[in-house]
């Protein structure tokens, strides 16, 4: 006998295929981005959107199969999932609108091999900017602190973590594993928005190896330093990630001189 | 010079009774300042269109509206000793000085013939009519001060970006010159669009003034705290101020591709006035509230009119000549109601004819004449609006207007035939009132006189003068 | 130069929607008149120098020194609560504030005007609406005030676009928020007690 998943009488079959449609609908997601001045794998006009919504698609899935067994628990966890990351799809999207007005393309690997060709000062800017925001956004993705405690053992006030109560052994690990993987893509973004695309190959792996790490360590620091914010905090905090994301749009309209 | 003369002596007669601390020498001096304006008003007569001071011209409208001010300054002065009579030096002294600077402002404001100077008066008259509104003292004057303040201050900044809007328009050159006649002359190649704006931000921001409706909330809480004489004033003279800035913007622009537009926002804001004067004194229970919606209310009728066009700007201003002379008597009234009844909550007042006859039959003849009821010369204007809407087949407003005023003017009989024949209706709350004399009620007679006159015969200079007024507005 | 004072503006704008300590607005407005003063001093080129300098002085004195200070003192002494109190959640604050500024920068591109800059007036309409925004939502005193003070600071904004060909309104501008900060701040801030901090009185 060896350990085995467990599923509930409740649940059906959403429930069993939502962990590997999520980790399935990660991995596409992974084909899209870039490395290295390449094309990725998977690369179209307005490919970002399909990234988004690909990721979005893993979510849904994760939501209703948290609906499909039947607890009020899992239907909380699930709304609060669902609102927070409708809070933030303004934030990825205006990111990426700002991007694409700024290079004048629509696929993450053109625009990310002409980021830092363009010849203008505020390139610089527009890194720091890409890089605070991804760090957010990666944040409240991937339900961390300090919108979400995954040590938390307080049902109540669980968001993330309240969602996979149901899951066990395999699947378990297949939605931790996704979860790995959402955060090594958003430090790729994160990586391809720092470092210029033009450079030496060597140089660009060793490079994103050490962006990986740091990015670990600053969400190691911020999960140590910070606390859970109250519940009805939430909402504001993460809006405020989409009204950033709106400021530096507009503040680089202005600087571009393109609001004339 | 003589403009200068006169400011310059309502300064330093304002700084003397704040410096002499002698009630009988304020009043002598308070006197003679009245004095002083009506021979001012009478000079302003005789030098019709004279521009003084390159910032200031007698215009015909600006000195139609002064003459009410110097009508009415008279009686003001006079309730203002009655009802002062037992106050302190300091507060009587601060009250009559504060008193002669709101005039005088007024009087600018009145004559200013551009817009930055109108804009600067119009903001020294809310300083002035603040330390006024706070003579009681008491926490609810507080409240409205500081709301009287603050809301008027945010109108001020709004109506300064309707300024600057019109400088934008204006472009290079110097524009503190910004008079209305050097303006008449680029309307015409404005964007239309930045126009519409300017008189926007302008409307809103004087509304707070006039009493119209974005921001009448705050006209509503000064005249129900202010004391009885002050209340006469600034729900009167005040808000002829407020009306005067937007007239003088309507006229700018209404040779303009946007006189559509103006109306139909005229005639929204003022049917909007209507609204929340009709819904709202149906609940009053405070007999200046009362009052203050009843200028909210003919305020409204007065942009309906304007929005109207043709006879109906003739109607507006002879509106808020004729009504600035019946709000004023009513508003003395309650000076007296407060000492007789003690109280203006309505549940507590009662048996008024019984108690002080005279001015029961004040305020009897005062409700006919405000609610436009003939022999009223309201009753005039508010035809002339009506057969204006009817001409230009806006049957909705007329319709939506008629019904309103129905409910005003049922709100309001009740209220004041209640007051004046019905015992109160709390039945414990008869207090000894003081003796008041019938005579002071004959300053009350007398406006309402002119008023029921000028139902009957509007003496000719007085339709000259609208008519110049007017003369520049399309037909 | 100017542009990024401007962008820093607009940010400070953004900081108020989701501030929630009064502390913070009050250090807002500072930095606010800090930042006019850096634009003033940018922009106005082409005045005379005593007029520079008389602007650069009020704003200095009057936006960054005086009326910070005289707030403070009005929520200390007052001794009301370090956090704001608003009349509707303020996550819809957060939204308004948002819509606002999407609001203007269309605004201001439809006002294309040969006087005045696009940036200028988008961040003043902005500035415009979050000044109203507060004021709406806001049930405090001090909330209230603060509000007026960012009106101000739009209608100061408006006047320094235009202000190297028309000097004067810059400067009755400024004669406006004198008269405000004299009046306001100093009569009757200091003098309001602490309950009456919400106008709950006068009403039908």
């Amino acid at each position: 006998m060896r350990k085995d998943s467990v599923f509930s009488k409740t649940t059906g079959l959403v429930f069993q295929i939502a962990p590997v449609v999520t980790l399935s609908t990660i991995l596409c997601a992974l084909l899209v981005i870039p490395f290295a001045n390449q094309n990725a794998v998977i690369s179209f006009e307005g490919d970002f959107v399909f990234f988004a919504y690909l990721l979005a698609f893993g979510k849904f899935f994760a939501i209703i199969a948290a609906l499909d067994t039947g607890s009020s628990f899992e239907g909380m966890g699930a709304n609060r999932e669902a609102f927070f990351s409708m809070l933030t799809e303004p934030a990825f999207f205006i990111l990426l609108a700002t991007f694409a007005m700024f290079t004048g393309y629509t696929s993450f690997s053109d625009i990310f091999s002409h980021f830092f060709i363009t010849d203008s000062h505020y390139v610089l800017i527009y890194s720091i900017i890409g890089f605070f925001l991804f760090v957010q956004i990666a944040m409240v993705e991937n339900s961390r602190l300090p919108v979400d405690d995954p040590k938390t053992h307080l049902e109540l006030t669980m968001i993330h973590e309240v969602m996979i109560l149901d899951n066990s052994g395999f699947d378990k690990a297949l939605i931790h594993i996704g979860s790995y993987l959402k955060f090594a893509i958003y430090g790729a973004l994160m990586y391809n928005v720092i470092v210029p695309a033009g450079w030496n190959i060597f140089l660009q792996t060793a490079l994103f190896l050490a962006v990986q790490v740091a990015f670990a360590l600053i969400i190691g620091l911020i999960e140590s330093f910070r606390a859970r914010n109250k519940m009805n905090k939430n909402p504001k905090f993460i809006l405020t990630i989409s009204a950033i994301a709106w400021i530096a749009f507009v503040v680089i309209l202005i600087l571009t001189d393109k609001l004339s | 010079m003589t403009l200068l003369l006169f400011f310059i002596i309502s300064a330093l007669m304002s700084i003397s009774i704040v410096l002499l601390k002698n009630k009988t020498i304020t009043k002598v001096i308070t006197i003679g300042y009245a004095l002083i304006h009506i021979w001012f008003t009478i000079y302003c007569w005789t030098n019709l269109n004279k521009t003084e001071l390159s910032y200031f011209t007698y215009n015909s409208a600006g000195v139609l509206l002064l003459s009410v001010l110097s009508f009415l300054t008279i009686p003001t002065v006079y309730h203002g000793f009655i009802y002062g009579a037992g106050d302190d030096v300091k507060k009587f002294n601060i009250y009559h000085a504060a008193l002669i600077g709101l005039m005088t402002f007024m009087s600018g404001a009145y004559l200013a013939n551009g817009m930055t100077v109108l804009w600067i008066f119009v903001e020294a008259t809310t300083l002035a009519v603040a330390a006024l509104i706070y003579h009681d003292r008491t926490e609810m004057a507080l409240e409205a001060t500081w709301k009287y303040v603050f809301i008027c201050s945010t109108g001020i900044a709004l109506a300064y970006l309707g300024i600057l809007f019109l400088g934008f328009i204006y472009g290079r050159g110097d524009a503190a010159n910004l008079s209305f006649a050097s303006f008449a002359n680029i309307i015409n190649n404005a964007n239309p669009l930045y126009l519409k704006i300017a008189f926007l931000f302008v409307l809103i921001g004087f509304s707070t003034k006039m009493g119209l409706f974005p921001m009448h909330t705050v006209t509503i809480d000064a005249h129900s705290v202010a004391p009885p004489p002050i209340s006469a004033l600034i729900s009167t003279t005040l808000m002829n101020v407020g009306f005067l800035a937007i007239f003088r913007v309507y006229t700018l622009f209404s040779s303009s591709s946007i006189l559509p537009f103006m109306n139909h926002v005229l005639i929204l804001a003022g049917i909007l006035s209507l609204l929340i004067a009709a819904g709202y004194m149906l609940k009053a229970k405070h007999l200046k509230r009362m009052l203050a919606y009843s200028s909210l209310e003919n305020m409204g009728l007065v942009a309906i009119a304007i929005g109207v066009g043709g006879v109906g700007y003739y109607a507006a201003l002879l509106l808020l000549v004729l009504h600035s002379l019946t709000k004023s008597s009513l508003f003395y009234q309650m000076g007296q109601l407060s000492r007789v009844l003690h109280t203006f909550n309505l549940d507590e007042c009662g048996r008024y004819m019984k108690l002080y006859p005279a001015g029961a039959l004040v305020l009897m003849i005062g409700m006919i004449c405000i609610l436009a009821i003939p022999p009223s010369g309201l009753f005039i204007t508010e035809f002339l609006i009506f057969k204006g809407l009817v001409f230009n087949d806006q049957w909705l407003v007329l319709i939506i207007a008629i019904l309103l005023l129905c409910f005003v003017i049922y709100a309001m009989s009740t209220r004041i035939l209640h007051i004046v024949f019905s015992n109160p209706r709390n039945a414990d709350s008869l207090r000894l009132s003081d003796k008041v004399n019938p005579v002071e009620t004959i300053s009350q007679f007398v406006l309402l006189g002119v008023v029921i006159i000028m139902c009957f015969y509007q003496p000719p200079f007085l339709a000259d003068l609208i008519n110049q007024s007017i003369a520049l507005l399309p037909k | 130069m100017v542009n990024y004072l401007i962008v820093l503006f607009a940010i400070t704008l953004m900081y108020f929607a989701s501030a929630e300590r009064l502390i913070i607005y009050i250090r807002l407005i500072a930095v606010q008149g800090l930042l006019l003063c850096g634009i003033a001093i940018f922009e106005l080129k082409e005045i005379n120098g005593a007029n520079l300098i008389f602007v650069v002085s009020e704003t200095l004195i009057f936006k960054t020194i005086l009326i910070p200070y005289l707030l403070s003192r009005i929520v200390t002494r007052s001794g009301i609560s370090k956090v704001s109190r608003l009349a509707m959640p303020g996550f819809y604050l957060l939204i308004l504030s948002i819509f606002a500024l999407l609001i203007s920068v269309i605004l201001a591109n439809s006002l294309i005007n040969p006087y005045i800059n696009t940036i200028y007036m988008a961040i003043a309409l902005f500035t415009l609406f979050t000044g109203l925004l507060l004021i709406v939502t806001h049930k405090l005193i001090i909330s209230h005030l603060i509000g007026f003070l960012i009106i101000e600071n739009s209608v100061f904004m408006f006047s320094l676009a235009v202000g190297n060909e028309m000097p004067m309104l810059i400067n009755i501008g400024i004669l406006l928020d004198i008269f405000a900060g004299v009046l306001i701040l100093g009569f009757f801030g200091l003098r309001l007690k602490q309950h009456t901090n919400e106008l709950t009185m006068l009403k039908d």
